[in-house]
Formats: structure tokens, sequence, C-alpha cells
């Protein structure tokens, strides 16, 4: 959090570098009318990032009203079936809110208030990002509007009525493809519209800098409590990380505080849908290239001409078509590995976490399950792998039951 | 050609007549009806034309032209189909400057390089692109000064001070100023004080300017020519084509540029 808790390493080139890259990744892509607004942020957090009292204030919450630590948990049952490496699962999914996005949420509205703004806007795909928005600001009492593509609205209905009881009025976006991205450019579009009053909360790695920025170092403490729980517990660095990516930060949250630890592998996790190999798929890494969406340079899935392609994933969790620009360059860097699962790898690790240690996994989140469980039986038997465990899997039950419906029996795994 | 922009600003600023630059979204509702809107613009005393490439996710327009791109790219546009539009329009005889709007990806994809030559090669003039920001100009400014290009800085009523010099400083034929914190739309109302932000601006710099966003009709023109080198209407005319059958499409258009001519002459 603060800089002196920084490692000298990091501090020799931080990034992202003053102007919000990392490498050629990230910057500021957006209309004029809002260079002031990023400008103002930047100035903003860069005070509140230093001072004290703002960490003091974020690690209150973070404790006090999320719950946090969360558990680093040992799958035993996972481990011995899987006959390799020991699986730890880092527990997002009992955070207030039931996922990782509440860490951010409640860093941004913090700075939100520091900025005296009083509207908050919102992007969400699935809803949990907008979940925790309604939820942090019905905590502080601030004004609460959430973006959702109209398609996303009638697939995840309960969520939309979770944002409402949480008092945030819901925009069916119907513009575009009319899921994620689409709630995204109608958000910046009403962000160019109020933007003097209005504090634009994004949910992702993604956007403009210095958004990626604020999202991991609000999403570090993810790594920085499993860094500190396994060497507690097993008296050692853990020999590989792995997280689901679309945005990614959950993964950055994860993957940050150990990027100085050479030895420690990563992966991230996209979602493949029905295959890289067909149409239907979200996996941005794989299959797109470094182009310009929502005012950031990245990895893009998009088409020759650079319009932005339609996504597919069982998980309305992962269909951004974008990815956040520090992940492009850590791919580039190798210092992660990318790789994907399908819709259906999923649901076989949903229902493998679910028969062995009894945690409904998020569909998200089952993507990572599912490598871990290809990765784990790979590696010798005293070797560590974590698994970021982002969200819970409530939210999704529908959607599986739609998918396994009377396939699924009871009995023994 | 750049150099013929810079000239016919200098012009119309010695002959105090604000200029008129209407936008053209591509394909919309086809290649052919977009042609004739752009053909039927220019004939009708248009300065110039803003020859928008349509894309996917266009964060700084409004519903009228959201739709308006969405269904260009639903029937086939290409990002090519610019350098097309160019060709035909020059092989037509127009002389009048034309420059491309387009989002940076589809920049981005074809390839600066490419994309100044091509622009170089069919007779453009140069490039509008909202999600440039003037740090990025530097990269690119150079390498379409060098064929004779222009690419256009944004300033709004954000801009600080700093940046409305940045701009001044790039030696553009003109600035696009956006006259509301918003995104494209027709308005019913010029926003309050534009005029006497536009005046004040046009005080500290060298460069003309240009009013764009919300201006909708020829008397909102003539207002805001009182204190601007030229306006800009896109979404007016764009909703004015959504509502037309194609056979009248340049008809109906080169009436409206007709007006707003006019009404820019009596300024």
């Amino acid at each position: 959090m603060s800089s002196s808790r920084r490692n000298p390493a990091a501090e020799s080139a931080p990034l992202p570098d003053p102007e919000g890259f990392f490498g050629p990744y990230g910057g500021q892509y957006v209309p004029e009318t809002l260079m002031m607004a990023l400008r103002e942020l930047e100035e903003a957090y860069a005070k509140a990032r230093r001072d004290p009292r703002f960490q003091r204030e974020f690690q209150y919450y973070l404790a006090e009203y999320d719950g946090r630590p969360t558990p680093l948990t040992y799958a035993a049952n996972l481990t011995r079936a899987l006959k390799g490496a020991r699986l730890y699962l880092k527990r997002e999914d009992l955070n207030h809110t039931g996922a990782h996005k509440i860490n951010n949420c409640l860093g941004q509205i913090l700075l939100a208030r520091r900025m005296g703004k009083k509207r908050i806007i919102a992007e969400t795909g699935a809803g949990q990002h907008g979940v925790a928005t309604a939820t942090v600001c019905a905590l502080f009492g601030v004004k609460c509007e959430v973006f959702m593509g109209e398609e996303d609205v009638r697939r995840q209905a309960l969520n939309v009525f979770r944002m409402r009881l949480l008092g945030a009025q819901v925009h069916a976006v119907s513009s575009g493809t009319r899921t994620l991205k689409d709630a995204m450019s109608e958000a910046i579009r009403d962000w160019v519209t109020n933007v003097r009053a209005t504090y634009y909360l994004i949910g992702s790695t993604a956007g403009p800098h210095p958004y990626p920025m604020i999202v991991r170092d609000f999403q570090k403490v993810i790594g920085e409590e499993a860094r500190r729980q396994i060497l507690r517990k097993a008296g050692r660095l853990p020999d590989a990380l792995v997280a689901c990516v679309n945005g990614g930060s959950n993964a950055i949250g994860l993957f940050y505080p150990f990027l100085k630890d050479r030895k420690v592998k990563m992966v991230g996790v996209e979602a493949a849908g029905d295959g890289v190999q067909t149409k239907r798929h979200a996996a941005t890494m794989a299959k797109g290239k470094p182009g310009i969406l929502h005012g950031s340079y990245s990895y893009v899935l998009q088409d020759k001409d650079g319009q932005i392609a339609e996504t597919h994933s069982i998980s309305a969790g992962l269909d951004y078509p974008g990815v956040g620009p520090e992940h492009s360059w850590l791919r580039d860097t190798k210092r992660a590995a990318y790789v994907s699962a399908t819709d259906q790898q999923a649901l076989e690790a949903f229902q493998a976490l679910a028969r062995h240690e009894g945690i409904l996994p998020a569909l998200e989140s089952a993507h990572a399950v599912y490598q871990a469980m290809k990765m784990a039986p790979r590696m010798p038997k005293n070797s560590i792998l974590i698994v970021n465990l982002s969200g819970r899997g409530d939210k999704d039950v529908n959607t599986v039951l739609e998918r396994l419906g009377s396939k699924l029996r009871g009995g023994a795994p | 050609m750049s150099f013929q922009l810079h000239r016919m600003f200098q012009t119309a600023r010695i002959q105090r007549r604000p200029l008129f630059l209407p936008y053209i979204c591509l394909g919309y509702p086809s290649y052919q009806a977009s042609l004739q809107a752009a053909k039927a613009a220019l004939r009708a005393g248009a300065s110039a034309l803003e020859l928008g490439a349509p894309f996917s996710d266009p964060i700084a327009d409004g519903p009228t032209l959201q739709e308006a791109t969405l269904h260009s790219l639903q029937h086939g546009a290409k990002f090519a189909d610019v350098f097309r539009m160019i060709q035909d329009l020059r092989s037509a005889g127009f002389r009048q400057p034309l420059l491309v709007m387009s989002y940076l990806n589809l920049v981005e994809q074809f390839g600066w390089d490419d994309f100044a030559e091509a622009l170089s090669e069919t007779g453009g003039d140069g490039a509008i692109i909202p999600d440039l920001p003037l740090e990025k100009f530097p990269l690119f400014n150079p390498l379409m000064r060098a064929k004779n290009l222009a690419l256009v800085p944004f300033i709004a009523p954000t801009s600080s001070a700093q940046r409305v010099k940045m701009a001044d400083a790039q030696g553009a034929p003109f600035l696009y100023y956006v006259s509301v914190t918003g995104v494209t739309g027709a308005r019913k109302k010029l926003p309050p004080g534009l005029l006497k932000a536009l005046r004040a601006l046009r005080g500290q710099l060298k460069t003309p300017l240009v009013v764009g966003f919300g201006i909708s009709n020829p008397a909102q023109a003539a207002q805001v020519g009182k204190a601007a080198d030229g306006v800009i209407i896109a979404s007016a005319l764009v909703k004015l084509i959504s509502r037309t059958p194609v056979s009248k499409i340049g008809g109906v258009v080169g009436r409206f540029c007709g007006q707003v001519v006019k009404a820019l002459h009596k300024v």
C-alpha cells in the first residue's frame, strides 16, 4: 500500500510510468473532455496513496466491513484426488457481497469522497461489480447509477434486483451488443456529460490511466495476504499462482505482490467459451491483438478493420473483449502465461470443487480451478499451487442448472 | 492538402464568413446514399466535409450517431470505404477539403503510415480523431504533415489553459471545439455561455476555431458563427437522413446544407 512497503527493485522501475504505460500498453486514449477528470483523479490518488490516514481508513473498512483477511484454504481432498501439487484456495468468495470486487469499490468510494464527488456511476456485466458499487454507495450514502447491457439485465435479473434493493438506479443499455462493453461505453458517455460532479468507479483493470493502476492497488491486498499466509503455513513461496482473467482485476490483485518473486509462476485463465477455434469465446490474449478500447491500448478481440468483436462465455463476468494493460505487458514480457478454459471445462471444475471441497465457485473462478486441476497432477507432490477463488457460485446456480439439469445425480464423487 | 485548409480559414477570417463543415456517416444508410449526401452537401456550398468512419464502440457519440454507425457496420461498411469515397468525390470534380473522422483503433489497425499514404494518394486533407490525446500528437502529427495532411486537435470546455496552448501549438488548420461537456447529438438549445466562452478562447488562439456538438439548425449555426471560424453539424444531419427515403437524400441534404450556408453568410 504505502510506498515504504514497496521493495527497492520495484522502486527502480515502477509501472505504470508517469504517463500511464506498462511498456506500450495503457495510456489515456479518451476524448479531450475527460482529460481534466483523469488529471484530477491522478492527483487525488497520488495524494491518497501517500496519506497514511487514507490507507488506515481503507484497511479499516477492509477488515471491519468486508471481512478481510480472507482465508487461504488448503484443499486437502482435491489435492489428494489430483495426486500432485498442494492446492490452496484464496477465498475471495468469502468477501462481503461474495466476490473480490468489493475490495476495489471500498478503495474507490473513499477516494471519491475525498474528491467531493456526489454521484457515482459504474458499469457491470454479470452484476457483481454493480452490486459491490451499490453496496459501498449505500454504506456511504452516495447516489449510485449502474450501467448494464440490456442482455445482461435479462440474464442477471437477481443482481439487478439486489442493486435496486441497495438503492442504486440501474440503466439498461440497448446499444451495440448490449453487454458489458456497451455498458462501459455508456458509462463513459455519461461521465463525459456529467464529468464535473460524477465519479466513474471502474471495476476492472481496464480503462484509461490511472484506473488500471488504482484498481490493481486496491486489489493487491489479495496477493499480499496470500503471500503472508503461505509463508506462515508452508514456510515458503508457492510454485505457481492461477487466476481467471478477463479485465483482470482479481488476477492482478493476486499476481502483483509476487512479481518480484521470479520463481513463482503465474498463469491467467481466459474464457474459451465453445473453444478458441470457434467464434464463440472471450480469449483476448489467445486470439486478440493490440488495439485501443475504452481509453487504453492493450490486447483486444477485434476484426481486421479494428471493429470490436462479440464474445461468448458461460460466465457473464468473463465476456469483455479486452484485457487490462498490465496483463498485456506481463504476457509480452513472459512474466505470466495466459491460457484458456472452455465453458465445459469450467463446468467440470465447478462440480469438482463442489463435490470435493464443499465450495461452489463462481463460474469465472471455475476457469481458474480447471487450470489448477490440469496443472497440479503434473507438479511434484510437495509443490504449492494457489488458486484465486475470486467469487462464490451462488449467482451461477441457475446457469449451471440450465446446462447440467437432469444430467446431474447425487452420490459420492 | 492541409495548406488548402489553412488558406480557406485565413480567407474566411478576412471575409468574416464562418465556414460550414457537415459530417457524413459513411455507409449510412448505404455507401451510395452516403456518397449522394456528400455530393449534395458539397454542391450546396459546404466548405469541407467530415467523412465519418463507423466504429463499433463510439464513446464520444450520442444515440443518433451510434445508431447510424451500427447500421453502417451491419450493412458491411469497411474502413477502406473512406478512401473510396474520397476518390469518388475527387473524380466527380469536388475540390473542397475532405477530412476523415475516425476513432483511433481503426487508424491504428490500418497502420498510421498506410493511413497517411492512402489519404494523400486519394486526395484527402486530414483526420479528426476524438480519442487521440494531444499528448500523442508528436508521434503522429509529423508523419501526417510530411504528406501535407492535417491532424485536428480537440479542445473542450474542461480543457486547462495549458492544454489549450498545447492544442494551439500543433500547427493545425483549425481546432475542434466541443461545445458541451457531453456526447454528440442535436440539442434544442445552445449551451449557455457558449458564445462568451468562444470569444474568450478565440482571443488567446492563433489557430482558427471550429465548433461542433449540439448544433442542430441554421439559426444555431449562425449564432455560433458569430464567435467562431466554422461550425460542424453531425447528428442533426444524420437524423435528417434517417427520416428521408433513400431516393430523396441528396435533395434533402442539399437543401439543409444550403440553408446553413446561407445563414452563415448573414453572420
